[in-house]
C-alpha cells in the first residue's frame, strides 16, 4: 500500500521544471526578437534564472493544486470502473482531501485511490487494518479542533483520514465537529464489520 | 394580511429560539400547544446529505422507530411533534431532522407542515 508513487511526483516537478524551462525560452526570444539582449553575461544569466525560478512556482502551484486534482478525478471514475472485474462491491465510499476510501463490506475488503498515486486502485482485505481510532483531534494548545478524522495501520503504515479540516479551531460541540465525528464513526463501524465479515468467511 | 403575520411571527421564532419554539396558530396567531407525544422516525439519509423537505418526502420516507438506540451510527432521523391551538383547534406537525453524534442530537433542520398531510400516517402508529 502507497499513498505516494514517487515517480507520479517525479512528473509532477519535471512539468512544473518545464514551465520554468519555457518562461526562460520565452524570454531569450523576446531578448532575440526585440534585440535587447543584456550586455553582461551575468546579468543575463541572472536574469534568465529569476525568469526560471518564477516560471517553476507557478508550474508547481498549477501542477499540485489543479493538474493532481483533475488526474485523481479522472482516475477515480476509471479505477470505480474496475470493481466489477476485481469482484469489488463498494459499499461504502468516502471522500477526502486526498484519499477515496471503499469498503466492500460483504466482501470483507477495502481500498483506496490516494491523490498523488492516482493510477492504483490498492485493495486489501479488510483485516489488515489494525488499530482503528477516531480522533477528535482536540489538543491541549487549543480550544477546539481543526481536524477530525479516522485512522488505521496497514503493514505498519498509518493512514489517517480527515472527516473535517479547518483553518481555524473549531468548538468540539458545533454541528461541523459532530457530523464529522459521526462520519468517523460510520466508517469504523463499516470497516468493522467488513473484518468481520472477512474473518467470516475465511 | 394576519396570515402574513403569523408566518412572520413563525420565522422569527424559529429563528429565535430554534425548534424548540412552539408554532404559531395561522387564524387566531397566538402560540400553539405542544399536544402529544413525540414520533421518532429513520430518514433515508446519512450524515450531513441534503434532501428536499416536503410533506410528502417523509410520507414516502420515514421509517418508524421506538427509540434512539436503534439509530445506525451516521445515519438521520427525525421528530414529529404535533401542534395544536387552544382557540380553533388547529395542528400542525413540526418535523425536527438531527443527526444523532455520540449521544448528542445535532440539529439538521426543521419545518412545520399542515396535519392533515401526516394525519394517515400518525393515525397508523
Amino acid at each position: 500500500m502507497q499513498k505516494t508513487d514517487s515517480f507520479y511526483i517525479v512528473k509532477l516537478l519535471l512539468a512544473s521544471a518545464g514551465a520554468g524551462l519555457l518562461a526562460m525560452i520565452a524570454m531569450l526570444l523576446s531578448w532575440v526578437i526585440t534585440g535587447n539582449t543584456p550586455v553582461d553575461g551575468s546579468a543575463a544569466v541572472s536574469i534568465l534564472t529569476l525568469v526560471f525560478i518564477i516560471g517553476f512556482a507557478i508550474g508547481t502551484f498549477i501542477v499540485f493544486m489543479i493538474v493532481t486534482d483533475k488526474v485523481w478525478n479522472k482516475n477515480i471514475s476509471k479505477l470505480e470502473a474496475t470493481f466489477p472485474e476485481r469482484s469489488f462491491t463498494a459499499t461504502s465510499t468516502f471522500n477526502s482531501k486526498n484519499v477515496v476510501f471503499y469498503i466492500d463490506v460483504p466482501g470483507g475488503k477495502i481500498a483506496m485511490i490516494t491523490k498523488y498515486n492516482p493510477a492504483a486502485l490498492q485493495m486489501i482485505d479488510a483485516r489488515a487494518a489494525q488499530n482503528i481510532k477516531v480522533s477528535d483531534g482536540k489538543g491541549s494548545a487549543i480550544a477546539g479542533t481543526t481536524c477530525v478524522s479516522f485512522s488505521f495501520d496497514i503493514e505498519g503504515q498509518k493512514w489517517k483520514i480527515p472527516t473535517l479540516t479547518a483553518e481555524r479551531p473549531v468548538s468540539l460541540k458545533s454541528e461541523q465537529v459532530m457530523t464529522a465525528l459521526a462520519k468517523a464513526d460510520m466508517q469504523v463501524e463499516r470497516l468493522v464489520a467488513a473484518q468481520k465479515m472477512a474473518a467470516r468467511s475465511q | 394580511m394576519g396570515k402574513l403575520f403569523s408566518e412572520i411571527k413563525n420565522f422569527v421564532g424559529l429563528i429565535k429560539n430554534g425548534e424548540k419554539n412552539p408554532p404559531y396558530c395561522n387564524v387566531c396567531h397566538c402560540k400553539m400547544e405542544l399536544e402529544r407525544r413525540e414520533w421518532l422516525f429513520l430518514l433515508p439519509v446519512w450524515t450531513d446529505h441534503t434532501y428536499t423537505a416536503s410533506a410528502t418526502y417523509y410520507q414516502n420516507h420515514l421509517v418508524p422507530i421506538q427509540s434512539l438506540a436503534e439509530i445506525p451510527v451516521g445515519r438521520r432521523a427525525c421528530r414529529l411533534v404535533v401542534y395544536r391551538c387552544p382557540n380553533d383547534q388547529i395542528r400542525k406537525v413540526r418535523v425536527i431532522d438531527f443527526l444523532y453524534s455520540r449521544g448528542t442530537e445535532v440539529l439538521m433542520l426543521f419545518d412545520d407542515y399542515e396535519y392533515s398531510a401526516f394525519r394517515e400516517m400518525l393515525e397508523r402508529l
